[in-house]
């Protein structure tokens, strides 16, 4: 077996001003909400909330709204004017929301690029977000059409010619709008139906966003929902939506006040016209979608199954935060009743598997450390070699020696600048299987052994600190044996959120351990 | 007799009240109900809990002393944290509030009307129409035995349009289609200053060989006043409207 010892790879150059600037904004919103509810790091599952809000209230609104070009734009003014306590803070609910939901969406789509969590496995979801924004975009766009007044009219025109521009009718369908008495209820209705429709196959795209990552998480925390639902609910009674002037076709509107989430392309449109935002918009979109697998094309080989390792104990299987591992009928006769797979589309390397796997222990004598399951571009055997000559290095008469396990997009990813301590880093912190810890204490020469990773409730990979405490607390397979004494272990990543703060806590640690030793513990 | 309800026509809640349930389904089925139910961390503390009762793992907790599971941070609840807490949800509202609808777009100059040149005509047949021989038509199958033969090929259509003598609009347009026999299509907008003005069109249904098809007329426009420039109507003419 090769000496594989590389450290997973960095973030690339230019991103890391960029992360660097989402750590300090995050941290920015840990002071305040706590990591909990950091709403930055839960931008996907607001975008979802949002939906659930706006389709709540649209209901609602729908309920007194007039599908007739005559009658639309009094029902809405019905609606914001005699009943403005209920219908009108929905509909102003209704447009909030569905602007506050362009942000999330936003706020979610930057955060997973510059995670660089879009590429190998990742793809799907990233692929198939492309789709939803055009939904997204769709379907608020279509329901300004229903206002019937000038922004609409601006709006619903500016579409059409676009569309046109596609050259698929036999009439340009702008000519719906051409004069006073051209736009005929049908066509009307057929506008009401498109804000209906477009936006349950945004759900459903939204659907298809997620249906790839098991236990997909989709609601914000409850304090969370609550304070943007309060925030939105205070802002729509305070600040309600109002329309324009009643559409008129036989008039052009001169000055609008925009919806400039969703209409800031529309000045775009009068300037450039709409062949080049057809082009540019297509060309955005094929380059989103293509972005995974732009260079540099970074795919380790996913992880892999030795099945003269593997028991078919079924605990890969269990922590597998993708679904990449499932249990089949065993095929080399040995005798057990199941083996692991991985599925490699599906396995995004983050090496949890390998935690998790009681194969996994660097106390085997006379042969190579070879787990169940591993990656092959970052094996156990590789971590067991670095924390050795990691530890060999460390000055222990300065301090008691730390070895500090940490991930690659954890806190700690660039190493602990503190005497008397060493780092390994691994692809996740769920990758490090426990007895690992009791050899750093036991063979390795450490005093102490911190784990770092991502900030609390941001795990990379999705669960890798959650089985971490799990199996460290006795809870998960593989436990961390009762012989160490916890007093020598700890974890260090809720309220840890810079690299100021680890070196704090690396200090800390190597204090108490100190005492412990005066104490003769 | 009461036929509205809080303004809303009993008429319109009957569709509601079908397809509103339907709705609601859908919605629950699609994701609605976790909501309302417990998420997966709240399920897996659930669990643990349970785990934790047994005996088992209570040995094995024990001797992990102070490894236990540690939840994530909980909320600050300092005044200052409420204050950045009421902060952040303020200025999100602001953001949201302003431009929701600020700045202004002044998406048409003042003073100015506006003239949409708006048409589909099918041009002219590249070649003219001619009536078949009884010989032709005998070697058609009965069903397509149309008396008249028509080139599918059309011209392309020109239009010209003056604004007070000067130009202001030329263009030819291509049929639209494979074969090249729909309708040739043209739709643009002018700004136009207010007041009065001489207008002149031109339609050539030929590629520009004549233009048979003629308009002059002085336009009056306000500002902000839509005008259409078409060709139809019963007596297939320009107009303006």
């Amino acid at each position: 077996m090769s000496e594989l010892v590389s450290s997973p790879q960095p973030a690339a150059k230019w991103r890391r001003p960029f992360l660097a600037g989402l750590e300090a904004v995050e941290a920015l919103f840990d002071k305040a909400f706590g990591q909990a509810w950091n709403p930055v790091r839960q931008a996907g599952t607001l975008a979802f909330f949002f939906f659930w809000i706006a389709a709540i209230s649209g209901v609602y609104v729908y309920i007194f709204f007039e599908t007739s070009v005559g009658g639309a734009f009094e029902s809405i003014e019905y609606m914001t004017n005699v009943q403005w306590y209920a219908a009108g803070i929905m509909r102003s609910l209704h447009r909030y929301t569905s602007d506050a939901m362009v942000v999330a969406a936003g706020v979610h789509l930057v955060r997973e690029f510059l995670l660089d969590r879009y590429r190998g496995a990742r793809w799907f979801s990233w692929f198939s977000g492309v789709p939803v924004l055009w939904f997204l975009y769709a379907s608020g766009i279509s329901g300004y059409w229903l206002v019937w007044d000038q922004l609409a009219q601006y709006v619903a025109i500016g579409s059409m010619e676009w569309l046109d521009a596609l050259g698929i009718f036999g009439e340009p369908s702008a000519n719906n709008f051409l004069t006073r008495g051209s736009l005929t209820d049908r066509f009307f209705s057929l506008l009401v139906f498109t804000h209906i429709f477009v936006p349950l196959f945004l759900l459903f795209m939204m659907w298809m966003h997620v249906m790839r990552i098991s236990s997909p998480r989709i609601n914000p925390s409850r304090g969370l929902a609550f304070g943007t639902l309060g925030m939105l609910v205070v802002l729509s009674v305070l600040y309600p939506a109002v329309s324009h002037p009643k559409a008129d076709l036989g008039m052009v509107p001169q000055v609008l006040d925009l919806d400039w989430f969703y209409m800031l392309l529309y000045p775009v449109f009068d300037a450039w016209g709409p062949g080049a935002m057809w082009a540019a918009a297509l060309t955005v979109s094929v380059l989103a979608g293509v972005l995974p697998w732009l260079p540099p094309l970074r795919n380790p080989a996913p992880a892999k199954v030795l099945l003269d390792r593997c028991n078919g104990c079924a605990r890969c299987f269990d922590d597998c935060p993708y679904g990449a591992v499932t249990m089949r009928a065993r095929t080399d006769g040995a005798p057990y009743e199941k083996e692991a797979v991985v599925d490699a589309g599906v396995c995004t390397r983050c090496g949890i598997c390998a935690g998790a796997c009681p194969s996994s222990t660097p106390f085997r004598h006379g042969d190579d450390l070879l787990s169940g399951i591993d990656l092959p571009d970052a094996p156990l055997a590789g971590v067991k070699i670095r924390l050795t000559a990691a530890l060999a290095q460390v000055d222990s008469i300065v301090a008691p020696p730390i070895l500090v396990f940490g991930c690659k997009t954890g806190v700690g990813a660039k190493g602990v600048p503190v005497d008397g301590a060493c780092s390994v880093i691994l692809p996740c912190i769920g990758n490090l299987p426990p007895s690992f810890i009791d050899y750093a204490l036991s063979r390795g020469g450490a005093a102490g052994v911190l784990l770092s990773g991502c900030r609390a409730g941001d795990c990379f990979e999705r669960f890798g600190a959650e089985w971490t405490e799990q199996r460290l607390s006795g809870l998960r397979d593989p436990y961390l044996r009762g012989r160490i004494d916890r007093r020598r272990v700890r974890i260090a990543w809720s309220d840890v959120a810079t690299t100021g703060d680890l070196i704090r806590e690396v200090e800390a640690f190597q204090a108490r351990l100190s005492t412990m030793g005066e104490e003769g513990a | 007799m009461e036929t509205t309800f809080h303004g809303a026509s009993y008429f319109y809640l009957v569709p509601v009240a079908i397809f509103l349930p339907l709705v609601l389904f859908g919605l629950w089925s699609f994701g609605l109900k976790d909501l309302f139910r417990r998420t997966d961390a709240e399920k897996r503390e659930r669990r643990l809990d349970q785990i934790r009762r047994d005996k088992d793992a209570k040995r094995r907790l024990a001797k992990s002393g102070g490894l236990a599971v540690r939840p994530v941070t909980e909320p600050p609840r300092s005044v200052g944290s409420w204050i950045g807490r009421a902060i952040a949800y303020g200025a999100f509202a602001v953001v949201l509030g302003a431009f929701s609808n600020w700045p202004p777009y002044a998406y048409w100059p003042e003073s100015t009307g506006q003239l949409k040149v708006s048409l589909s005509v099918p041009g002219d047949h590249k070649e003219a129409c001619r009536k078949r021989t009884r010989d032709e038509l005998a070697k058609l199958p009965p069903n397509m035995r149309a008396p008249m033969s028509c080139s599918r090929e059309r011209f392309p259509v020109v239009l010209e349009a003056s604004l007070d003598g000067s130009p202001l609009y030329r263009e030819s347009r291509e049929p639209t289609g494979l074969s090249k026999d729909g309708a040739s299509a043209f739709y643009k907008k002018f700004p136009i200053l207010a007041g009065t003005h001489e207008v002149a069109v031109r339609l050539s249904l030929d590629g520009g060989t004549t233009f048979p098809y003629i308009l002059d007329h002085t336009l009056a426009i306000a500002s902000g006043q839509a005008v259409v420039l078409g060709f139809g109507g019963v007596e297939k003419s320009l107009f303006l409207r």
